[in-house]
């Protein structure tokens, strides 16, 4: 066996899924890129010409909704392993610890729920109505138009920190009834792929999983995106996060092909000297503390970063060490052990530790939590379960802190969110929970600012 | 005699840059086991790193690896302590990278960063730093025999392997700044000493480089950041810079005047490739023929271009003009103690005194054993540094050369090759996330 073979077969092999069919690559053919190869790229079958419609452009939304709904359900019982399989294969590639991903994947079809849907539809659009018909107003001066929310040409540049991207994207998307070209990021190349194989198994032939692809390309090759990401062909860019990922579709961006963006984001916490009434008082805001820090053992754009509280330096090293505590425990989106944190990261903490009594460390580098505590925020992005305790005077104060890269700000206690979401929606947050619900949320109310579904249609009018 | 000045005493013999693996690699070895002694008594931030990592005994090279540290640590302190002007505070964070004392600076009434630097020489700490690119700088300590570590190699090893006699013969044209902390600023200030006439010295300014400027850049970043920066700010912020370069252009013009005038004596040049295809112009202009340069005249370029469109074969057309020149060039970087030397066949040479490691894509694992030609990670472990420990993980991509001599090359010993990259930036690795800071709002926005 010569070298290239070996290496060949050693890469994990990542099927695509093209208009309904999958195609699997590997034994040598297609396209190589170090621990995993993909089919080859075929840029023609990747678009859907405008010539026609759409496949699934005249579905009605009932059946939009009930094949969603049968997915979702074969996704639970997954008789063919496709969930399993991508699960295992994630397991193995991917970033996320093995019992964060399963719950994860756990979790998966509840979105694809009935309920979920119509709540969904409602928030996001107003009513079903509009995605299969037009709606009728009349203007002041008796003028009457009508309106609807017509399919899109769509192209989803992927987050991979987390599954649930990959199924709310497919579920806006099929509601959309639009085409939709997915991109798969490097750290989740598989469950995109295995809802839509679920998908097809449910409604075979279906116009739906005809108006879906899911491949991967590496994020910037031209070869690909300067021919495909062109108005011709697609009408919005939808793009998850990932600063390189937006930079490099910037070149694309024109009249006629939009950007929808999940912008990158930070979120942060703010709790009130309230947290200090009692020491059980104190125990359940640090357990909330960590819930909202190790979302996802803080990958995610809503997991907080830097905490910023009331406190004298006394009760804010109290709070700390039980915080430091906390983040070691495993939870629905956490485990108890993450990993271990990037090298530049560790020396950035060890030279905060040498550093005292200006800052504090508690906690090591191993991948169950450090805090450090300052009067200033780090300098650093704080990541791998990793976050600064802030002392302010008061929360108000902390506002200052606050940017429109801000998404999630967790309060504590939830009265104080009322004085304090004016003046932080004007610095630029966009979403204020109480501390320890950040988790969740976005589906049927804004996310990022806006309605998602309604960004993603093409709004046509009939007017006389 | 300890092996580490054994090592460092290879600089007087002249085949230092061409020895053999197995003369050097039992001193090396020798070397590290002392210099790790004594360096985890004196920074408990290395004692702590080889106790997590579990490092008590080094049976060989690859044994260092743990001990590396990323180029983030001599850049660890925070920008708050410069900000608010907290100079003791500074000074204990660089105490914690420092074999040395810090007690001996002089801490009163200092008003920026440059001052305290000025502060930092005066006690004996002669700090280099780096650009400042990401609005951060690196504090890289050295002591005055860390120093003259620097000078020696200088003397003895000019344009290696076609050394020149420090004669005080040559002029010298450095173009940039006539001081300030930067290495390759230092490294000119010796070579000056020692080579140039002393009726011909000429720097593009003599106003010494200032670091504040590049605090006052990441101060505009913060200010964007926190959304208290106003667009005229931000414009004046870009203007800034632009004047500094329209002022420059002048005593550019000047220089190069001067090179094109006494292009027939042995010259040492000093600059950017940018500004050296920049003199080749204005003497085309002039109607300069080519290879009219003094065979004495060293050419000394390195460094990026800034942006500049120049054509692929920059290089090759920047040396056709100046002719049969001399040249000092090497592979290393502001935290390395001596570069790498390239030989007539473009290979960079090992010194004695600095082991290379090449480590898998992640810069945790060697990348093979160290035996034949392994591609990977760049890292380091420079034996010579007295104020701090200097080992460290790099970003460049590389390929080493571990054979005692490979057919296409002339000179024998362990090298890296010609072709080195950049490995990519977090982020370029196609792993997307939906997390990420206010960086990605202004990055590139404001005028470097």
């Amino acid at each position: 066996m010569n070298q290239s073979t070996k290496v060949a077969s050693a890469a994990v092999a990542v099927p695509h899924f093209v208009k309904g069919e999958l195609l699997v690559g590997g034994g040598g053919k297609g396209a190589h890129y170090g621990k995993f190869c993909t089919p080859t790229l075929d840029i023609d079958g990747l678009v859907w010409q405008r010539t026609e419609p759409g496949p699934a452009f005249s579905i009605p939304i009932d059946e939009v909704m009930d094949v969603l709904v049968a997915t979702g359900e074969r996704m639970t019982a997954d008789p063919s392993g496709l969930l399993a399989e991508a699960f295992e294969a994630m397991a193995q590639v991917g970033d996320l610890d093995r019992g964060v991903l399963q719950r994860a994947y756990e979790h998966l079809p509840k979105l694809f729920s009935k309920d979920w849907l119509k709540f969904l539809v409602q928030g996001e659009v107003g009513g079903a109505d509009i995605l299969d018909g037009w709606r009728t107003v009349t203007d002041p001066s008796g003028r009457t138009a009508q309106y609807r929310a017509f399919p899109p040409r769509l192209v989803h540049v992927l987050a991979g920190n987390a599954p649930g991207v990959a199924a709310i994207s497919i579920i806006r998307g099929a509601l959309t009834k639009g085409v939709n070209l997915l991109k798969l990021p490097s750290n989740d190349l598989f469950t995109a792929t295995a809802i839509l194989r679920t998908m097809a198994e449910v409604a075979p032939g279906h116009p739906m999983t005809k108006s879906f692809s899911a491949v991967y390309w590496k994020g910037g090759d031209e070869a690909v995106e300067k021919y495909l990401l062109r108005p011709i062909f697609f009408d919005k860019l939808v793009a998850w996060g990932g600063e390189g990922s937006l930079r490099s579709a910037k070149k694309y961006i024109g009249p006629g092909f939009e950007l929808v963006a999940f912008d990158p984001k930070t979120s942060i916490s703010m709790i009130g000297r309230e947290a200090f009434a009692s020491s059980e008082r104190l125990a359940e805001v640090a357990e909330a503390a960590a819930t909202d820090i190790c979302l996802y053992d803080q990958s995610a754009c809503t997991s907080s970063r830097f905490q910023f509280i009331e406190a004298t330096m006394e009760e804010a090293e109290a709070f700390c060490a039980l915080l430091q505590v906390e983040m070691g425990k495993e939870r629905l989106t956490a485990s108890g052990c993450g990993m271990q944190a990037p090298s530049a990261l560790r020396e950035e903490i060890e030279a905060l530790r040498a550093l005292e009594p200006y800052y504090k460390v508690f906690g090591e580098s191993d991948g169950r939590g450090v805090v450090i505590l300052s009067e200033d925020p780090v300098d650093f992005h704080p990541e791998a379960k990793t976050v600064n305790v802030v002392i302010v005077r008061t929360l108000e104060d902390a506002v200052r802190f606050v940017t429109v890269a801000t998404q999630t700000v967790g309060v504590f206690p939830a009265e104080r969110k009322v004085g304090l979401r004016e003046k932080l929606a004007a610095a630029g947050a966009q979403r204020v929970v109480t501390l320890g619900s950040a988790l969740g949320g976005g589906v049927g109310i804004p996310h990022d600012g806006f309605f998602p579904l309604h960004r993603l249609v093409r709004w046509v009018t009939d007017e006389c | 005699m300890n092996a580490r000045k054994v090592l460092m005493d290879m600089v007087y013999q002249p085949d230092c840059f061409t020895l053999r693996q197995d003369e050097l690699v039992p001193l090396q070895l020798e070397a590290a086991r002392e210099l790790v002694a004594e360096r985890r008594e004196q920074l408990p931030i290395l004692d702590r790193r080889a106790r997590e990592a579990g490092v008590d005994r080094i049976e060989t090279l690859d044994d260092l690896i743990p001990l590396l540290f990323s180029h983030t640590s001599f850049k660890s302190y925070p920008n708050s302590f410069v900000r608010n002007g907290q100079w003791d505070r500074m000074t204990q964070w660089l105490g914690t990278l420092t074999t040395r004392p810090m007690d001996g600076v002089d801490l009163s009434g200092i008003d920026d960063i440059d001052d305290w630097v000025s502060r930092l020489w005066a006690a004996g700490h002669l700090v280099n730093t780096t650009s400042g690119t990401s609005g951060k700088v690196s504090f890289l300590n050295r002591t005055r025999a860390d120093d003259e570590v620097l000078r020696r190699n200088s003397e003895l090893n000019l344009c290696w392997p076609e050394r020149i006699k420090p004669e005080r013969k040559h002029h010298f044209f450095f173009l940039g700044p006539r001081s300030g902390p930067y290495l390759l600023l230092i490294a000119a200030n010796h070579v000056e000493r020692m080579f140039a006439r002393p009726d011909s010295i000429h720097y593009l300014s003599d106003a010494p480089l200032r670091l504040t400027e590049i605090t006052r850049m990441a101060e505009m970043r913060l200010k964007m950041a926190e959304g208290t920066a106003t667009p005229s700010e931000i414009a004046a912020s870009e203007q800034a810079g632009r004047e500094q370069s329209a002022n420059m252009a002048n005593r550019f013009a000047e220089m190069v005047r001067l090179i094109i005038e006494l292009r027939h004596e042995p010259m040492i040049i000093t600059g950017g490739w940018l500004q050296m295809w920049q003199i080749m112009e204005a003497a085309r202009e002039q109607g300069v023929p080519n290879g009219q340069f003094h065979p004495e005249t060293i050419i000394q370029s390195g460094g990026g271009l800034k942006g500049a469109n120049l054509p692929a074969d920059y290089r090759e057309q920047v040396f056709e003009f100046f002719g049969d020149v001399r040249t000092q060039q090497g592979y290393g970087m502001s935290e390395m103690s001596t570069g790498f030397p390239k030989d007539l066949d473009g290979f960079y040479h090992q010194v004695p005194w600095i082991v290379p490691f090449v480590l898998d894509r992640e810069g945790v694992k060697p990348a093979g054993p160290r035996e034949g030609v392994v591609e990977g990670r760049f890292a380091y472990l420079d034996l010579s540094n007295e104020a701090r420990w200097n080992g460290l993980i790099t970003g460049d991509r590389v390929t080493i050369d571990f054979r005692e001599s490979r057919p296409e090359a002339r000179l024998p010993g362990l090298v890296v090759h010609p072709n080195i990259s950049r490995y990519a930036n977090i982020g370029e690795d196609d792993k997307i996330g939906c997390a990420g800071t206010i960086d990605a709002y202004i990055s590139g926005e404001i005028g470097a």
